[in-house]
């Protein structure tokens, strides 16, 4: 067997959704966690730089600032300047910048300044870089710098600088410096955050500047993202191994006994598409045992070869029974037709007649037949019937009704006595609902008187030496079979040398068209008898039959169809004026 | 072929339509002869009935049967090609028409 190709395996499909699952999952997480994390430090941040602004804006003395915006920076000069032990000069700015920035080392702080905005610029009294600008050392960038509006060196005292957003921004605030208020004002970027905390004059409240403190912690985002993706590809590794195990259980477990399965399915169809082996055991032989579904799978194909092979065997039973029956209605079709008589000339020494006769069955075996023989030397019986019905019943009562019309007919009875007979007989047992139409004659062949009885036949056509074909009408008599003690009556005719006599069953005249379903009807057959009205028997049943198939063209033929013609030739030594 | 039955009493009215023959003769005598239980009059009416084959012939000869035992059947409003046919076959002396 070949494999047969499929867009993936059910392995590839197992694998790539549990690898689609888990690495979706971990991304999930690792963006909740980032997010949470980002959110968090803020927060922190935030509190720490309103502590830090608390604790440093407590230190810091507002005269002093008030100078170094103003530029100035007092030093004063204590001690004796000759003598290096006893010198020292007092400089509140240098102590202020250092105490910030030490301050600033211990919180990781990357600016700390002191301002005042006036009008869209900002006057700067301190100005403190933690780190400077060096990239390698833990810093603020560049472009953080920028974006928080940090001035690119230390500032001086009283230096103005116009970095115009944040000027505005506190304005927004609504705070201006002198009012006795102040606000917290944050700003945040991508990975900094800087304060912006007001300083209020101990003894009036009023606003004379702000802290601002910048933190940045790219550093520490960088540091995120980086354990971040490391955590994500450990999670990948971690989802490929993990969708490993799946896979080899899968292809355990169910691909490969599934194709084991299917492989033995395919085995089994194989060996019932061989017409030589009806039982198989492919599924019974087949050692599997597994409870999950694979196993149910297992049982079900075990149970379907089962099913199949007493499916099988009883189809080859029904077919051999079919076959059976149809052999025996063939034989039984032989055999009725057998009773017929078939040989024609049937009496060669017989000079006064001729005679042909013939029967097409509708389907198997039929109902109609006909019958001619010698009752003595001098008298022809014939016999046309026709048994109501179809198939084995119909035949059995056309070869009971032949029997015995031979019978009587043989014991010297009448056409209307061996009717009468036939009739009481067959309606002896009422149950049986069939009947059988007969026209029955015995003619004597010296004379060429005949004598005849119509049981519900249809007429007969006789042709008179040189005339045409003509329906007989006279009154019928019930079919025999219908009910007991009709009496039957005959009537005579008389047949010249040269004369024709034409009998049937209903299948001619109810022939029907293919198409319009029109009967045939005895109209056509006189038509057809006339046309070749000096035809032998043969050749005129022949062309009558050729006739109705013209006529019936695809049409199916519901009855049996037969026909008997016999012409009287008449004897030289006895005509029929000399008796 | 179609038909449709009404029962009175112990009357039963029988209108048949169409062709009778081997094909509908079947359906026909199916549902009949049960329905001739208990009836003393059954009347077949024939008018709509094109054609009667030696099949629909044999469902009313068991109809007849049947109804000879347990009071009369008519056959009634036949048309003339069916007249001809149940004279062909002599039923017309074996029914009672009307």
């Amino acid at each position: 067997m070949k494999r047969r190709r499929v867009g993936f395996s059910l392995k590839q499909k197992i694998a790539l959704m549990i690898m689609a699952a888990v690495l979706g999952v971990s991304f999930f997480i690792f963006l909740i966690s980032y997010i949470l994390y980002t959110k968090k430090t803020n927060t922190f941040y935030e509190e720490q730089l309103i502590g830090v602004s608390t604790m440093i804006s407590s230190y810091l003395d507002q005269k002093d600032i008030e100078e170094w915006f103003e530029g100035k920076r007092e030093i004063t000069k204590l001690g004796n300047p000759d003598d290096p032990d006893d010198y020292y000069e007092y400089d509140p700015y240098r102590l202020t910048h250092d105490f910030l920035r030490d301050v600033g080392h211990y919180f990781d702080i990357a600016n700390l300044s002191v301002i005042r905005p006036e009008g869209d610029a900002l006057r700067y009294a301190m100005d403190v870089w933690i780190n400077g600008y060096d990239p390698n050392v833990y810093s603020v960038k560049e472009s953080e710098a920028q974006e928080a509006e940090l001035s690119t060196h230390e500032l001086s005292p009283g230096e103005l600088e116009t970095p115009m957003k944040k000027s505005r921004h506190m304005k927004e605030s609504g705070v201006l410096i002198g009012d006795v208020r102040g606000e917290t004002v944050f700003s945040r970027g991508d990975s900094w955050i800087q304060i912006d905390y007001p300083l209020l004059d101990k003894g009036n409240n009023k606003l004379y500047g702000y802290l601002e403190i910048t933190i940045s912690y790219s550093d520490e985002l960088r540091y995120i993202s980086t354990a971040g993706l490391q955590m994500f590809l450990l999670i990948l590794i971690l989802a490929v191994l993990f969708a490993i195990l799946p896979v080899i259980f899968t292809s355990r477990k169910i691909v490969r006994p599934i194709y084991y399965l299917s492989e033995n399915a395919t085995k089994l169809i194989e060996a019932k598409r061989d017409s030589e082996t009806t039982e198989t055991n492919i599924f019974g032989e087949t050692e599997f045992s597994s409870s999950d579904e694979v196993g149910v799978l297992y049982r079900s194909l075990t149970q379907m070869e089962q099913d199949m092979n007493t499916y099988v065997r009883d189809l080859m039973k029904v077919t051999a029974d079919n076959e059976r029956v149809r052999t025996e209605l063939d034989l039984a079709t032989q055999i009725q037709n057998s009773q017929l008589p078939h040989t024609f000339p049937p009496f060669p020494d017989r000079n006064e007649f001729s005679i042909y006769a013939s029967m097409k069955p509708a389907k198997s075996v039929g109902g109609d037949f006909y019958d001619f023989y010698m009752a003595d030397d001098d008298h022809l019986v014939l016999v046309m019937a026709d048994v109501s019905g179809k198939g084995i019943p119909a035949a059995l009562y056309m070869m009971i009704s032949r029997i015995l019309i031979k019978t009587h007919a043989q014991k010297g009875l009448s056409p209307a006595e061996i009717l009468v007979n036939l009739n009481d007989q067959l309606s002896e047992n009422d149950s049986v609902d069939m009947f059988v139409t007969v026209w029955l004659a015995i003619l004597n062949l010296s004379t060429g008187e005949g004598v005849s009885v119509n049981a519900g036949h249809e007429d007969p056509v006789i042709r008179h030496a040189g005339g045409d074909y003509e329906l007989v009408k006279y009154r019928h008599f019930p079919p025999a079979g219908t009910f007991a003690g009709i009496r039957y009556q005959e009537r005579s005719f008389r047949l010249s040398p040269g004369d024709s006599l034409f009998v049937y069953t209903d299948g001619v005249p109810e022939a029907r068209r293919g198409g319009d379903r029109e009967f045939y009807g005895t109209d056509r057959l006189l038509e057809t008898l006339n046309r070749d009205r000096e035809a032998a028997p043969e050749e005129l049943i022949g062309s009558v039959m050729s006739e109705l198939q013209e006529f019936t063209g695809d049409g199916e033929q519901f009855d049996d169809i037969t026909m008997m013609n016999l012409q009287y030739r008449g004897t030289p030594d006895h005509t029929p004026e000399g008796t | 072929m179609k038909f449709d039955m009404n029962q009175e009493g112990t009357r039963l009215t029988v209108n048949v339509e169409g062709e009778l023959d081997v094909r509908t003769s079947p359906e026909l005598e199916k549902e009949l002869m049960p329905a001739l239980e208990g009836i003393t009059e059954a009347v077949i009416d024939l008018k709509e009935v094109t054609y009667l084959s030696s099949a629909g012939l044999r469902t009313l000869l068991s109809a007849a049967k049947l109804m000879d035992r347990q009071g009369k059947m008519v056959v009634k409003n036949v048309s003339d090609d069916v007249m001809e046919i149940l004279k062909i076959t002599g039923f017309d002396s074996l029914l009672t028409l009307e």
